[in-house]
């Protein structure tokens, strides 16, 4: 997994936390910030699924 | 179960081994001439097409291959490269060949060229696939599309037919012709048609991109052979010497073509070339000789190569159609299943594929043109290099290809011998197992009969038997014509392979004469067809014993085969009153309807097609053979039915229609559509949470093993009239049976945003602006919202970030339904080296039973809850169980369903002893009662012989009179849901022009009081309610109308100086006529708005509208 | 009127003339006096409890009219109160159970806490309280087991927690639930398979069990079922002897009929008419028909009570006469009221 971009190497981006994302084929974790590329860095693949986050909803149980 | 998309898959596969280099070999070379003079001459050699891969410029992906399952995410279409080999020549030098990429082609999943056609289940799953993946479809911009089977004429098969429009294609013109659909090796086919003229001339009419030519039938056989015109005489009159009105007719046709000067076939070649040389289009050195010689090779029964066979083709048209004239045979029917074929998607595929290579072949031609007279030299073209520079210019050939299955349109010049040009792809939309794999078994009669008035073309015809499916139809206007493979029919798919070729060498052996043999009683001869070439003749007394001899080498095999097992043989005889056409025919061709039977002389399974089966005697059962009559015998009583039809347990007790209303129904279903939710994007995907294996079913349901997409619940179900909710057709649900889960289900729909599109520069990205709390609140940091996020109408759905400007903007969510973000896909380029432009969001919506769903038993019996009855007042049973559905018994009578009562039992006595039951129909008889079985297993588990149970009232606790009958029905939920149906409305948008309620769901519009619900009203005295709809909840507006003259249009503003205007519209002291010049005169009244509307639209056409106006006090 | 009559009218005539409707008040019948007295019911009503479990009981209600034993299976349904989960807060859910779903699994297992210690949760009230409210979290990961056998293929052994069961369900006490309740709150069965899951996967829920009544969920309701029906009564009119007899046990539920030998011949005798199922399976014999009476004890309900396993069956029943009598006292107490009401309405005029 890539390492998460220092803040020298350029101008960050606007709001630079980086997001997870689980790959569609190797199902590894990546870190994507804002801005870049779209793709799996372990397999280069095209498709990344956004993974869940530790977030409340309630629900009725009925 | 991977049967079932067969014809599609091999179809394709044929594509790729062997149509595809034979199509472009078909190609006819393009030849040209350059303003300097040289000729060019441009061939493909070979072409092929690749496996999906992304382009090789991706450097970060570990593999190039390209799943299906990508491409349904992505919402790109899954293709591959079309690779071709390119001869030409200048000046008759040749170069080449070059190989060249000239664009993707959209590949049919699970076909040789897929790339997960060899993989095993566990495989499949891992690449985001079923376990049991059918293929046979093309994914198109992330849509799974079929093309949808046709019916054709049989291929190369003259047919007598008589057609009354006929008469009108010119004078002398008759109802009889003869018409054969000629369709070559690369599967392109042209319609051949032999017309019968008063004058007994016949002549003969073929098609040239998209228009009919006819010639004299004497001049294209003169045309065809180098022999003298004796020899023609001879071979037409053969076997009908002793007929001396044909004999005659011949002769004037003959004498005819002699007195136009046209004795020999160079000359007549020649006649024909100069003619229709402004047609063809071919370069002007070609020779009139050669001219005619293309036409006849391009256009004239080119399922044949040599010219010979041609000539004998066109003799056995004649004598069939001066046969058909003279009452000599019946007249043949193209609706007739024996004389009809299929269109399958690979053909289709390679027509169009062809005729776009064609195409692209015109336009390398214009690049090359286009090339020299920018100043380019020819040395252009004699350097592989630049030619392939040429070679990249061209037009693509994938957006064609996209298109056609995209839209199901056809966008090519010539016709391809099609009837339509639209609906020929349809979408495969995964709703339920039952849906999707009937769009594989479904074949349509053609777009172009659905407009007939005829209902000729609907009927079902007893030829079609075991291969139309008499049950699996539509009613009402495809009904008839939209059709479905039984379960067991095939479409035969191996293209004649070099059994067929030995075939002419067997048949000499058992007895048949080649066409050259001279004959002594030529009239006591057979001819001898092979997919529409005569091959030769055999004798009368003889011709039976060849046609069994060569049935039992078809079913036999040997080794090696000597003849083909899907070779069908169709034995004509001749019989005494004059019927079909007598003959020997046999097709081995390909896209025939095929069926198994069992040969009971050799007990083996035999493959029939629809021709010879009408010549066969087959049985059904055992029972009904027929002692040294019947030779076949059908598998099982069900082979006639179609996959679906056969899903339908005991559908031999019901009334037919109910059958055919549940293949309809079983095809909304809400079941259980795909296991592959992670990897779907289709649009909308419904499913129930509590999916139940049916307790009483076929045995084809566990065959197809459908217990892995099942589509309903087992209910409970008391037939008894209980609420008066339940009034027929509509059902209540027990509401406890509800809140515990039954019939819940969910909608999973699939959004995709594509950033792009909205600015067309890359000048977005996703993400939140910081700052904006209420965005922050709701989305992540990229923009998007949380996976499980609840979203309600209007809040925040996503946010993007202007990168210019800096601002941001928030998307709101817009459907009045509230859902849950089930997931969200991050969708990359081909290259996946852009940032993030294209995101699918995936919805999933609660859909539990409420009042107004639809449900339906498997019997056609469809109803909608009209209530959730609690359970405290429900019936109860001896036992305490209470119904989980309550069915009204009106619904039995007018229906005659008995088969769902039979159900009831059945399901009642497998919950009860704790088994499944077979409901395959015709496995009960009245020897042995359905009724008696089940009934007997009831009174063993202790219940009511005939299904009913003492209940008690759940309301006042007081037992039934009557027992009541009460078991257990599958039950399935269809999709029609209230929540995508109701539509209210009290105030809301209007039309612009009438200001009246605007119509549509979407818009929230109203729904149309009409004329008829007017009547309604007007009848009733209902005069307030009919002003209240017509006028004040519709257009009421107030209008300024001037008494004395009585005009809506005169009175007007009158403008004061030094006012401003729209001070003045309050007050009606400002209103004046400006005809009659008077203020008194104006007064407000109540009209509909549409009439001012239409006064004014009439006062522009000069008429002129007065309304009497009278004050209704006076 | 004869007591033959008398007692015809206790029988319903299943075969010819259905007789349900009660006829207990005064002037039904001409010359008797069928009036409800109390003193008459209770020489009449008793209650025979025929079978007990933890969960089930059958039990004998005698001499009472249909629409009071029909209220007590109605309020059994849908008016004793139960504790059962309604609000679940997912913190977490990568499960392929997708949350509302889950939710709504959650909410139909029955949870082993008795109501009447309970108060209803006021509608404003979102939090809840202790006197209120209980409290579940339901906090589960699965993963690798790395001890597994190479080959191994069994969920069982590859996994760990891959099955997440009622026994996952963890109570967190509030306020002074702990000392009030010990450790005795818990769901009823704790192998209630509620979701699987795949290494990776992981769950965390909250919930909030409430009380509430069958009529506003099902998940309320304190019994599996709750019914009753009425004592079959058979009665032959003739001997069936030898085969007919053998013949006739066989239509009946087995334990119905005894086939004895009397004076050396098969004798059919009604030993258990309880235990019949009603299927009437001897009115399909025409050679056996004609002897046999079927009908039903009007007054005579044997009642089957299922629990949950919230509350014991028996006292589910009690509970419930407990909700009919405060009822009764409710509409006794608007009768009085009203009748003041308009006493003192008569006053002022």
């Amino acid at each position: 997994m890539e390492t998460p971009r220092s803040e020298k190497d350029g101008p960050p981006p606007p709001k630079t936390s980086a997001m997870v994302y689980t790959c569609g084929e190797c199902h590894s974790e990546n870190e994507i910030k804002a801005r870049d590329p779209i793709r799996c860095r372990e397999c280069g693949y095209r498709i990344m699924y956004k993974k869940r986050t530790k977030r409340l909803v309630v629900f009725d149980g009925r | 179960m991977q049967d079932l998309t067969k014809p599609h898959i091999d179809s394709f596969n044929y594509v790729l081994k062997e149509g595809l280099n034979t199509a472009v070999k078909r190609i006819e070379p393009l030849e040209f001439a350059l303003p300097s003079g040289q000729r060019i001459s441009l061939s493909i050699q070979n072409a092929s097409i690749l496996n999906p891969m992304v382009p090789q410029s991706n450097i970060y992906a570990t593999t190039l291959r390209v799943f299906p399952a990508e491409c349904r995410e992505r919402g790109i279409t899954y293709k591959g490269k079309l690779t071709l080999e390119l001869n030409w020549s200048v000046d008759g030098r040749k170069f080449g060949p070059v190989e060249r990429a000239i664009g993707d082609v959209p590949i049919m999943v699970k076909s040789n060229a897929c790339n997960i056609v060899k993989m095993n289940p566990a495989e499949l799953v891992q690449h985001g696939e079923e376990i049991q993946e059918m293929g046979g479809y093309f994914i198109v911009n992330g849509n799974e599309k079929v093309l949808r089977m046709l019916i054709m004429p049989r291929r190369n098969y003259p047919m007598a037919l008589s057609r009354g429009s006929w008469k009108s294609r010119g004078p002398q013109y008759t109802e009889f012709g003869v018409q054969m659909r000629t369709v070559a090796d690369d599967q392109t086919s042209t319609n051949l048609v032999l017309h019968y003229l008063n004058d007994g001339n016949a002549m003969l009419c073929f098609v040239l991109e998209r228009q009919q030519f006819f010639v004299p039938l004497a001049v294209m056989l003169r045309a065809l052979v180098d022999q003298p015109d004796h020899f023609i005489y001879s071979e037409l009159v053969k076997g009908r010497e002793d007929n001396s009105y044909y004999k005659g007719c011949i002769a004037s046709m003959l004498r005819q073509m002699q007195e136009e000067g046209l004795s020999t076939r160079a000359k007549t070649l020649q006649y024909l070339g100069k003619t229709f040389r402004v047609k063809l289009g071919l370069p002007d050195w070609y020779t009139d000789l050669q001219v005619g010689e293309f036409l006849i090779r391009s256009c004239i029964c080119i399922h044949l190569k040599d010219n010979v066979d041609k000539f004998n083709t066109l003799v056995f048209m004649t004598q069939k159609l001066y046969a058909l004239t003279k009452h000599g045979c019946a007249a043949e029917s193209a609706d007739n299943p024996m004389f009809q074929e299929a269109l399958v998607a690979g053909h289709l595929y390679l027509m169009v594929l062809k005729d776009r290579l064609k195409t692209w072949l015109q336009s390398l031609k214009s690049v090359i043109l286009k090339k020299v007279s920018m100043g380019k030299g020819v040395d252009m073209l004699t350097n592989p290099t630049s030619f392939c520079e040429c070679m990249r210019m061209t037009q693509d050939v994938t957006k064609a290809m996209e298109f056609l299955l995209a839209t199901g349109n056809l966008a090519t010049k010539s016709t391809l011998g099609l009837m339509q040009m639209k609906g020929l792809a349809v979408l495969a939309d995964k709703l339920n197992f039952y849906r999707y794999i009937s769009h594989f078994r479904c074949i349509h009669r053609g777009a172009f009969f659905s407009e007939m008035r005829t209902t000729a073309v609907r009927r079902l015809l007893p030829e079609a038997y075991g291969f139309i499916c008499p049950v699996h139809t539509p009613d009402g206007s495809p009904c008839g014509l939209l059709n479905h493979l039984t379960a067991e029919c095939q479409v035969s798919c191996a293209p004649p392979s070099n059994l067929s070729s030995q075939l002419p060498q067997l048949l000499s052996s058992l007895g048949m004469l080649p066409m050259d043999a001279p004959l002594t009683a030529a009239s006591e001869y057979y001819n001898v067809l092979l997919d529409g070439k005569v091959l030769g003749r055999i004798h009368q007394d003889s011709v039976s014993n060849v046609a069994d001899r060569l049935r039992a080498l078809k079913v036999t095999g040997g080794n090696p085969p000597q003849v083909s097992p899907l070779l069908e043989i169709g034995l004509v005889m001749r019989t005494p009153q004059a019927s079909q056409y007598p003959g020997l025919f046999l097709f081995s061709s390909c896209a025939r309807f095929i069926r198994p039977v069992t040969n009971l002389l050799h007990d083996k399974r035999e493959m029939v097609g629809s021709f010879e089966q009408v010549y066969m005697d087959i049985c059904v059962t055992a029972s009904e053979a027929i002692p040294g009559v019947t030779t076949h015998q059908d598998l099982c009583e069900t082979s006639m039915l179609s996959t679906l039809a056969n899903f339908t347990p005991f559908s031999d007790f019901n009334q037919s229609p109910r059958n055919m209303y549940q293949c309809q129904m079983g095809k909304q279903t809400m079941g259980t559509p795909l296991h592959a939710l992670v990897h779907r994007a289709d649009n909308k995907l419904y499913r129930i949470q509590t999916p139940q294996s049916p307790m009483v079913r076929p045995k084809v349901y566990d065959d197809y093993d459908v217990d892995e997409y099942p589509n309903g619940t087992n209910a409970i179900v008391a037939v008894i009239s209980y609420t008066g909710y339940d009034m027929e057709d509509a059902m209540i649900i027990n509401k406890s049976s509800y809140e515990r889960g039954f019939a819940h289900g969910s909608v999973y729909k699939s959004e995709v945003f594509i950033l792009l599109l909205q600015f067309f520069t890359l000048s977005c990205h996703s993400g939140v602006k910081p700052g904006d709390t209420l965005a922050e609140q709701h989305l992540d940091a990229d923009g998007l919202p949380f996976i499980g996020r609840y979203l309600t109408s209007g809040s925040p759905y996503y946010s993007y970030i202007n990168v210019q400007t800096g601002e941001s903007r928030v998307v709101k969510y817009k459907y009045d339904e509230p859902a849950y973000v089930q997931q969200i896909k991050l969708l990359a380029h081909d290259l996946s080296n852009t940032e993030l432009q294209k995101v699918c969001i995936v919805l999933r919506i609660r859909r539990n039973p409420i009042i107004g769903d639809k449900f339906s038993s498997r019997h056609g019996q469809k109803g909608i809850c009209s209530q959730k009855w609690p359970v405290e007042n429900m019936p109860f049973t001896e036992g305490g169980i209470t119904p989980d559905i309550l069915f009204n018994p009106h619904g039995f009578p007018s229906r005659m369903t008995i088969g769902m009562m039979i159900e009831s039992m059945a399901g009642k006595s497998a919950a009860a002893h704790g088994i499944c039951h077979d409901a395959t129909p015709f496995t009960f008889s009245e020897k042995q009662p359905a009724i008696e079985f089940f009934g007997d297993m009831l009174t063993e588990a202790g219940y009511n012989y005939y299904g009913t149970e003492r209940l008690y009232s759940g309301v006042n606790g007081k037992l039934f009179e009557a027992d009541i009958f009460t078991g257990v029905v599958y039950y399935q939920r269809l999709r029609h849901m209230v929540s995508d149906k109701f539509q209210v409305r009290s105030t809301g948008a209007v039309d612009v022009t009438t200001h009246q309620p605007i119509k549509g769901r979407k818009r929230g519009g109203g729904i149309r009081f009409g004329e008829m619900e007017r009547d309604a009203l007007i009848a009733h005295g209902a005069s307030f309610l009919l002003n209240d709809r017509l006028f004040n909840c519709s257009d009421r507006s107030l209008a300024h109308v001037c008494v004395k003259c009585g005009s809506l249009l005169s009175p007007l503003i009158q403008v004061q100086k030094g006012k401003k205007y729209g001070v003045q519209f309050e007050s009606s002291q400002a209103w004046k006529c400006c005809v009659c010049q008077s203020k008194d005169s104006v007064k407000v009244i109540a009209v509909p708005y549409v009439l001012r509307y239409l006064v004014a639209e009439l006062a522009a056409m000069n008429i002129k509208t007065n309304l009497d106006i009278r004050d209704s006090l006076s | 009127m004869t007591t033959e009559k008398v007692k015809q009218l206790k029988i319903i005539k299943i075969i010819l003339f259905p007789q349900v409707s009660s006829t207990d008040y005064p002037g039904a019948w001409a010359g008797y006096d069928d009036a409800w007295d109390m003193q008459k019911f209770i020489k009449k009503f008793f209650i025979n409890v025929v079978s007990l479990t933890d969960t089930d009981i059958e039990f004998d209600m005698v001499g009472l009219d249909c629409s009071l034993a029909n209220a007590f299976r109605r309020i059994l349904l849908s008016e004793v109160p139960t504790m059962a989960i309604d609000k679940v807060k997912i913190y977490n859910n990568t499960s392929i159970i997708q949350d509302e779903v889950f939710a709504h699994r959650l909410g139909l297992i029955p949870i082993k806490a008795d109501p009447r210690m309970f108060e209803y949760r006021s509608e404003d009230n979102e939090e809840g309280t202790p006197e209120d409210t209980l409290v579940f979290e339901l906090k589960v990961k699965c993963t690798m087991n790395k001890n597994a056998t190479e080959h191994a293929t069994d969920p069982d052994e590859l996994f760990i927690n891959h099955k997440v069961t009622t026994r996952d369900m963890k109570w967190i006490p509030k306020g002074n639930q702990q000392e009030l309740f010990k450790d005795s709150i818990c769901p009823v069965q704790d192998d209630i398979l509620i979701a699987k899951l795949r290494p990776g996967q992981e769950i965390d829920i909250e919930m909030h069990c409430v009380k509430g009544l069958g009529q506003d969920h099902a998940k309320f309701s304190p019994v599996a079922t709750a019914s009753y029906r009425l004592m079959p009564v058979i009665e032959l009119t003739r001997p069936y002897l030898g085969e007919e007899a053998e013949q006739l046990a066989a239509c009946f539920a087995p334990g119905v009929i005894l086939v004895e030998e009397i004076k050396g011949q098969k004798t059919a005798l009604v030993v258990n008419p309880r235990a019949d199922t009603c299927s009437r399976e001897v009115m399909r014999h025409a050679h056996l028909k004609d002897g046999v009476k079927l009908s039903q004890e009007r007054y005579h309900f044997i009642f089957s009570v299922e629990s949950t396993g919230a509350l014991p069956p028996e006292a589910l029943v009690c509970e419930a006469i407990n909700v009919l009598m405060s009822k009764c006292r409710l509409f006794i107490r608007e009768i009085k009221e009203n009748q003041k009401d308009k006493a003192e309405g008569q006053e002022l005029k």
